[in-house]
């Protein structure tokens, strides 16, 4: 029963995604109905405006938007396995702010690059970020326990936070990295997607492949051990995973708060603690939430877009303190 | 042994004064630790007496001060909360004054400058919502636990973040500007008149906070024998959150967010004069000042023409120190 309610959700989740990728590709300022979208994507391009739209322009803004949705959700879902604490998420260890000093060191250095080296900063930031908070978390003498990674990641987001202000004050380049840190996919295309494809494929390849040994982690290390699990390579194989997965979509769309945060838990409500399910789920969820979170974003104050980190922390705030609430009971 | 704490107080103090003269001859125009002296005590040449007694000092007090009573904050809520790790900023107190001064920023012009007054204000009503909010949330069953207020607070200072960003969107480069270099928390060119709101809000709220020594070594042994010891431990938490709440935010509102003062000067100073808060309270206070004054004059001559606020210098400092805390601990 359970194995067949995991399918049920892994299902009905995939509809609705494709469901939401359709409507997020007719809505925007200007509404293209569905049978042009049908004709765009599989008839002759006839060349019309709308035909141009749909193509290059919203096709790959809902593809782009699924992926980092659900590279964000899976990493997220990967690391609360990994630390065993509920609050993990890329943007709570270092992997945001690792990004974000990146780019501004490299527009402070070669104003005006283009946007390829830019994802690529990103992507070596985010992995900077996230290897100094599992360093510091790794170096101490009882190990990488869940709240000295949390604490680790909350220093090393105000450190290179503090360099990145610094920076910004200096070089005077305020506006040009608040897009960026308001996080979004509105400048998408499919050069991006094909960009971000190796990372998103070879990041969820090994994330299936360490889930089960998350299920077996998460009744504690000895547990662990005592079956027969070798737990540096679970930690590194998982580390890689993130690093993928996360790295590459904060390079893609900047700082989309809470997706990874959100998604597991709501992966955990529907299909359980078994992380086979858990990650795939929770890559359909976040992916999901940020197509919709892009189309709403869309449709709230045309023609201007309300970037989807905003909306996504419409909804994972109060998620966080309904959780904050019910974890603090315990303590 | 008794006399140890107060003589090691004093003796900080002592360095305090150095630093502030030695502070006060750095910089573009630099005078010597004895024609400083001098100018303070009104001997000196009209130039040396413009840049010392017009220019630094001001600058140099203000920083002390922010410093001290961002420290004492600290360490009255690391007190109350019996967690070495909780800090004004993590629980929302530096988000909600940055919400308020932002709000103040994207009104017209007119009514933004129609006082000097406006911004502070601005900022003091924000933090204390936000330390409202985080209260209200943490708030269950009769009282609020440390990890609550913690785990609530980090979610209500991330949705003030996304509020923020959102009112960010709708600044001109300029004000945008602005509001990053005040968000980054700064003690330059603000002559004399935070001084005139911070130094008597400081002398009614610290000898408060003194007051209070003994109450936070019984919190300190957990809420049951506090209780035991005939101590109301929720009204005692109330009080002293809302002192804490009360320092921070008039530090915050004249200064932006300066943040890891309030972490780490509460460490330093129990590593000095240990746990004991008759000692401690001043101990960190200066330890505070000290701190501040030093990341200030590094920020403004190490850089050349250009200078880096406070708060940045302070990250770079404290950060670090925070992870080898982080590391050292057991937790």
């Amino acid at each position: 029963m359970p194995r067949r309610r995991g399918r049920v959700w892994a299902i009905v989740l995939a509809l609705l995604l494709l469901a939401a990728c359709v409507w997020s590709v007719t809505v925007g300022a200007v509404r293209t109905p569905p049978a042009t979208v049908w004709e765009a994507v599989f008839g002759t391009d006839n060349g019309s405006t709308a035909h141009e739209v749909v193509r290059s322009l919203r096709l790959p803004r809902a593809v782009v938007g699924a992926m980092v949705g659900a590279a964000l959700a899976m990493a997220g879902a990967l690391m609360q396995g990994l630390t065993r604490n509920p609050l993990a998420s890329p943007s709570l260890m270092g992997l945001n702010a690792g990004a974000s000093l990146a780019l501004v060191v490299l527009m402070a250095v070669y104003p005006g690059l283009g946007h390829t080296p830019l994802i690529v900063a990103g992507f070596v930031g985010a992995s900077v970020g996230a290897l100094l908070v599992f360093g510091v978390g790794a170096l101490s003498p009882a190990g990488l326990t869940p709240v000295r990674l949390a604490l680790a990641g909350a220093a090393v987001s105000g450190l290179l936070g503090a360099f990145t202000t610094g920076l910004v004050l200096l070089y005077g380049i305020a506006q040009g990295l608040l897009f960026y840190s308001v996080g979004g996919v509105q400048n998408a295309s499919w050069r991006q997607a094909l960009l971000f494809a190796p990372w998103w494929l070879a990041g969820t390849v090994l994330a299936t492949v360490i889930a089960p040994r998350l299920t077996v982690l998460a009744l504690g290390d000895d547990v662990a051990v005592g079956l027969g699990q070798r737990l540096r390579a679970t930690r590194a194989i998982g580390t890689l995973a993130v690093l993928a997965l996360a790295g590459g979509a904060v390079a893609v769309a900047g700082n989309v708060a809470f997706v990874g945060l959100v998604a597991p838990h709501l992966a955990r409500y529907f299909v359980g603690v078994d992380y086979r399910k858990v990650v795939p789920i929770a890559g359909l969820l976040g992916a999901l939430l940020v197509v919709v979170a892009d189309g709403v974003g869309r449709l709230i104050r045309p023609p201007f877009e309300t970037p989807v980190g905003l909306l996504t922390a419409v909804i994972g705030v109060p998620f966080l303190l309904y959780y904050a609430r019910r974890v603090g009971h315990s303590a | 042994m008794t006399l140890r704490g107060p003589l090691t107080n004093v003796v900080l103090l002592l360095v305090l004064a150095a630093a502030l003269v030695i502070a006060l001859g750095l910089g573009f125009f630099h005078v010597a630790p004895a024609d400083v002296l001098r100018a303070l005590f009104g001997d000196a040449t009209a130039q040396q007496e413009l840049v010392v007694g017009q220019l630094r000092l001001p600058r140099a007090l203000l920083a002390v001060l922010v410093g001290a009573a961002l420290a004492l904050s600290g360490t009255l809520l690391q007190g109350v909360t019996g967690n070495g790790l909780a800090d004004p900023g993590i629980v929302g107190i530096h988000a909600g004054a940055g919400v308020g001064v932002m709000l103040l920023l994207v009104l017209p012009v007119s009514v933004r400058e129609a006082s000097a007054l406006a911004q502070p204000v601005a900022a003091f009503v924000g933090a204390g919502a936000a330390a409202l909010l985080v209260y209200g949330f943490a708030f269950k069953d009769g009282g609020v636990t440390a990890t609550r207020l913690l785990l609530v607070g980090v979610g209500v200072a991330a949705g003030l973040s996304a509020v923020m960003l959102l009112l960010a969107l709708r600044m001109n480069d300029q004000v945008f500007a602005y509001a990053v270099a005040w968000q980054s928390g700064s003690v330059a060119g603000k002559g004399w008149a935070p001084i005139r709101v911070l130094a008597p809000l400081l002398a009614a709220l610290v000898p408060l906070a003194l007051l209070q020594a003994r109450r936070l070594d019984v919190l300190g042994f957990g809420r049951d024998v506090a209780t035991g010891l005939g101590v109301a431990v929720e009204r005692q938490r109330l009080g002293l959150l809302a002192l804490s709440v009360g320092l921070s935010a008039s530090a915050v509102a004249l200064a932006g967010s300066i943040s890891f003062v309030g972490l780490i000067a509460p460490h330093m100073a129990r590593s000095i004069v240990g746990p004991r808060h008759a000692n401690l309270l001043p101990s960190a206070a200066l330890l505070g000042g000290l701190l501040v004054l030093v990341a200030d004059t590094a920020g403004r001559t190490l850089f050349g023409t250009t200078e880096l606020p406070a708060g940045v210098m302070v990250a770079a400092v404290g950060a670090p120190y925070f992870l080898y805390l982080l590391g050292r601990s057991k937790a």
